[in-house]
């Protein structure tokens, strides 16, 4: 009969080593929690932190985004005229659609802008909460419920001239398909009176989507689109506006400005949504970013096929 | 704080030294006391929002327009024309201003069903455009849609079956233009107006027209009667012009015209100092000349060309109006002077210059001998309204090195044409006269025209009708830093230093003359009273 072993199964050193268990009887006040929204991200914002971002971003993060991403950045001249603060709302496919889009940032907004990040699943554990606020000046955006404390920090950051980058989805797809829009992000901009940029970021799912055991390098596609102003617009009207630019964007890369334009015309812009979801055809059929730059990236020209009589 | 209007600086002993511009570098030149600079003013505060005036000049038109959303529908055939690479000088940082209101005309053509759009750009009868300042100018979107299709053009003078003849004008004046633009049912022209000599009328119908109709205004008669051509109120070249866009309403063709006007923000950060006065040159500035003034000076022509043709320049946008043609070039005109004039007393008998890299027809090329002349005697001395800068009889020392060099590429017929032509005569009358026919009709350059980048054949001859105002009116020309050989053929005078160039000028203006000098960069205009 094996020993019994030292450890238990969770790996921990037994008691007296570790902590003791609490019976389940006596009563105990459970300490708040200082991890998920409740994280306090302000350091992350100060000159410092600001500065050793910089240099790592530049370093490390820009380099690195372009060896496994290859990004094609356009529609950056539709803000060339814009002033901080602005939030910046993307389609989501990928944890690199953070480094990819703040990389991607014309430099007056790249070391000035805040990533708002799932408190559930970036701030649940200490090192991640301080990995995450350090490296992408990640605030705790909570997703599953109405959270003061969320919103009220998203408000601060903005109203400290931050730009902030949002994923109106609420997390990563899990199929390629973008998933409806929710309305926090309407909401911000509605109370904080900040214009709002749509992105599209394409590419990232098949590089490293969610369900990605690894990164498989490739080519990956961000384009911005002409500020939207929340004035005068409730936030349902405006989060449907939203996720029409951002569809128009994705439009304009899988096709070209003009066509995209014509379809934006005609109404018949395509969905960015799955539109026949548990088929297989409507996956076969997603634009692929890979598939537009497949000519561009080619080495060798295209030779004429020659027919030789036989 | 607001800019500072430009003003007459008289030079007196503190006075620090004026900067030349001397081709693709620069001189720093000691004017005798009591001359006259002209200082530009500063640049004017840009647009915050350059979408947002856009889609407030397409919402609220100038003139007898309604809003472009009304002009549009959904069989309609479009054109939108625009200005080609000679506009602004150097090409602005992107987006450029043509690519961003483009796109706004695109956004409300789609919105409204359109589908036979086509883009052209109004080359007249300059070069075609390469495929990246082409992309520069419509911005990448645009060009990428667009180009691979067929529908982005660039228009073609020489086109038997591309040019529609419209009728003569009262004065008789033939007026042809695009094709496609006639048949159009609206012409949208997107215009930069750098100076005042640009937009209204000339856009169409000098933009998209032939040799055939340009021949009418285009000529030696015509630029000796316009006092000058940058005051369309005294410019024969503008009458003619408008008499053609007259003619060009009358025939039934639509036109909604935008006409953009930019600050003159030129330069950089790196060449702050060009766009400073030099009493106000900080440490940075002054090291900023010395680095680039002495390096510039030891590094090989072709070398400093492409260290300049990389400069982009900040322009702003300074306004936009769109609209019916007269009306909105009446409001560009204000912006224009609002930017670019200066009051100045009387005239003077000698006036200085410094020329630049750069003028309209060698952006990314070669500054060549006639192009010289052209900028200097063309465009320099006719930047004034009422009268010129200097007298009658007075002389012109403007500074640059006037190398005979040539771009055999984009300026083919002006080897010709400075080895032939002007071996013979200066005479620009006689130029005309004896060699514009068979030039103009050499198939070689009306082949290299159409198919290469080359200036038309006519170009040279344009170029040199161009300063004939200056020669009819000036006693001498005299080329400061020239070289002598190119100089002589050109029909001047090189001097190596300032003085000597004062020294020679004494034999026509006395040895005590008054001097002017037109400061720039920037560009300013003169309102000589």
């Amino acid at each position: 009969m094996a020993g019994r072993s030292k450890f238990t199964l969770r790996g921990r050193m037994p008691f007296p080593v570790s902590r003791p268990t609490w019976p389940a009887d006596v009563p105990r006040s459970i300490p708040k929690s200082k991890l998920g929204a409740n994280f306090r991200t302000e350091w992350s914002r100060t000159l410092i932190a600001r500065i050793a971002r910089a240099i790592i971003t530049e370093l490390v993060t820009k380099p690195g985004v372009k060896i496994v991403a290859s990004p094609t950045v356009t529609g950056v001249d539709r803000i060339a005229h814009l002033r901080s603060p602005v939030i910046f709302a993307a389609n989501h496919a990928s944890h690199l659609d953070t480094p990819l889009l703040l990389t991607s940032l014309p430099e007056r907004f790249r070391h000035k802008t805040a990533v708002g990040a799932g408190a559930d699943y970036f701030f649940d554990k200490a090192w991640k909460a301080y990995l995450w606020s350090f490296l992408l000046a990640a605030i705790p955006i909570e997703r599953h419920k109405v959270s003061r404390r969320s919103s009220d920090l998203a408000l601060s950051v903005i109203k400290d001239g931050w730009n902030l980058v949002l994923f109106p989805e609420g997390g990563r797809t899990p199929d390629g398909f973008a998933r409806e829009f929710k309305g926090g992000v309407a909401q911000l901009a509605l109370k904080t009176d900040t214009v709002v940029v749509p992105v599209y970021i394409g590419g990232t799912y098949e590089i490293y989507g969610k369900n990605s055991s690894r990164m498989r390098p490739g080519v990956s596609a961000v384009n911005f689109g002409h500020p939207l102003s929340p004035s005068g617009k409730d936030a349902r009207e405006f989060v449907r506006e939203i996720q029409a630019a951002v569809e128009h964007l994705a439009d304009e890369v899988h096709s070209d400005y003009w066509s995209a334009q014509k379809r934006r015309g005609l109404g018949s812009t395509p969905s960015l949504q799955n539109p026949q979801p548990q088929s297989w055809i409507a996956d076969w059929k997603r634009p692929r970013v890979a598939d537009q730059q497949s000519e561009t990236k080619r080495r060798w020209p295209r030779l004429p096929i020659i027919n030789k009589p036989i | 704080m607001s800019p500072r209007p430009g003003f007459v600086l008289n030079v007196d002993r503190a006075y620090p030294g004026t900067l030349f511009w001397h081709g693709e570098g620069f001189r720093l030149e000691k004017l005798p006391e009591g001359s006259r600079v002209i200082y530009p003013p500063e640049p004017l505060r840009a647009l915050g929002d350059p979408i947002a005036a856009i889609d407030d000049a397409l919402d609220n038109p100038t003139g007898d327009s309604p809003p472009l959303d009304d002009l549009l529908f959904s069989n309609m055939k479009l054109t939108i024309a625009f200005d080609d690479v000679s506009l602004p000088l150097p090409p602005m940082e992107a987006p450029d201003v043509r690519s961003q209101v483009i796109e706004r005309v695109l956004e409300r053509a789609a919105a409204a069903g359109v589908q036979d759009v086509v883009l052209i750009a109004a080359l007249a009868l300059h070069r075609r455009m390469t495929a990246s300042e082409l992309r520069h100018a419509v911005g990448s979107r645009v060009y990428d849609s667009f180009y691979p299709q067929g529908l982005l053009l660039q228009h073609d003078a020489e086109d038997p079956n591309g040019i529609s003849f419209l009728g003569k004008t009262d004065q008789g004046e033939e007026v042809e233009i695009s094709k496609r633009a006639a048949e159009s049912d609206l012409i949208i022209y997107v215009n930069i107006n750098l100076v005042s000599m640009d937009g209204g009328h000339k856009s169409v119908a000098t933009g998209l027209s032939s040799y055939r109709s340009l021949r009418h205004h285009h000529n030696v008669d015509t630029m000796v009667h316009s006092r000058s051509f940058m005051d369309m109120r005294h410019s024969e070249l503008h009458s003619s012009n408008w008499r053609m866009g007259k003619l060009i309403k009358d025939a039934g063709i639509k036109i909604f015209q935008i006409e953009t006007t930019l600050n003159n923000n030129t330069f950089p950060k790196q060449f702050g100092f060009l766009q400073k006065r030099e009493w106000e040159w900080n440490l940075r500035d002054r090291t900023a000349f010395l680095a680039s003034s002495k390096s510039l000076a030891v590094t090989p022509p072709w070398l400093a060309r492409n260290i300049f043709s990389q400069i982009r320049s900040p322009y702003g946008l300074t306004g936009i109006h769109g609209g019916e043609v007269e009306a909105v070039h009446a409001e560009t005109l204000k912006n224009v002077f609002r930017q670019q004039l200066v009051h100045v007393e009387g005239q003077s008998d000698i006036l200085t210059m410094g020329l630049p890299f750069v003028g309209p027809y060698n952006v990314n090329s070669i500054m060549n001998p006639i192009l010289v002349y052209c900028l200097g005697l063309g465009y320099f001395f006719n930047m004034y309204r009422n009268k010129p800068l200097v007298r009658q009889g007075g002389v012109v020392i403007m500074s640059h090195p006037t190398r005979p060099e040539f771009d055999p590429v984009f300026h083919p017929s002006y080897i010709d044409f400075f080895d032939n032509v002007l071996s013979e005569t200066k005479d620009p009358k006689e130029i005309e006269k004896r060699f514009e026919k068979s030039f103009a009709e050499d198939p070689w350059y009306i082949h290299l025209y159409r198919t290469g980048h080359a200036y038309h054949g006519v170009h040279p001859f344009y170029m040199w009708y161009w300063g004939a105002h200056a020669l009819d009116h000036l006693g001498a020309v005299i080329i400061l830093g020239g070289d002598p050989k190119t100089v002589n053929r050109l029909g001047f005078m090189a001097a190596s230093t300032m003085n000597d160039a004062l020294a020679m000028a004494s034999q026509y203006v006395g040895t005590s003359p008054s001097i002017t000098h037109l400061h720039s960069p920037p560009l300013l205009m003169a309102e000589v009273q």
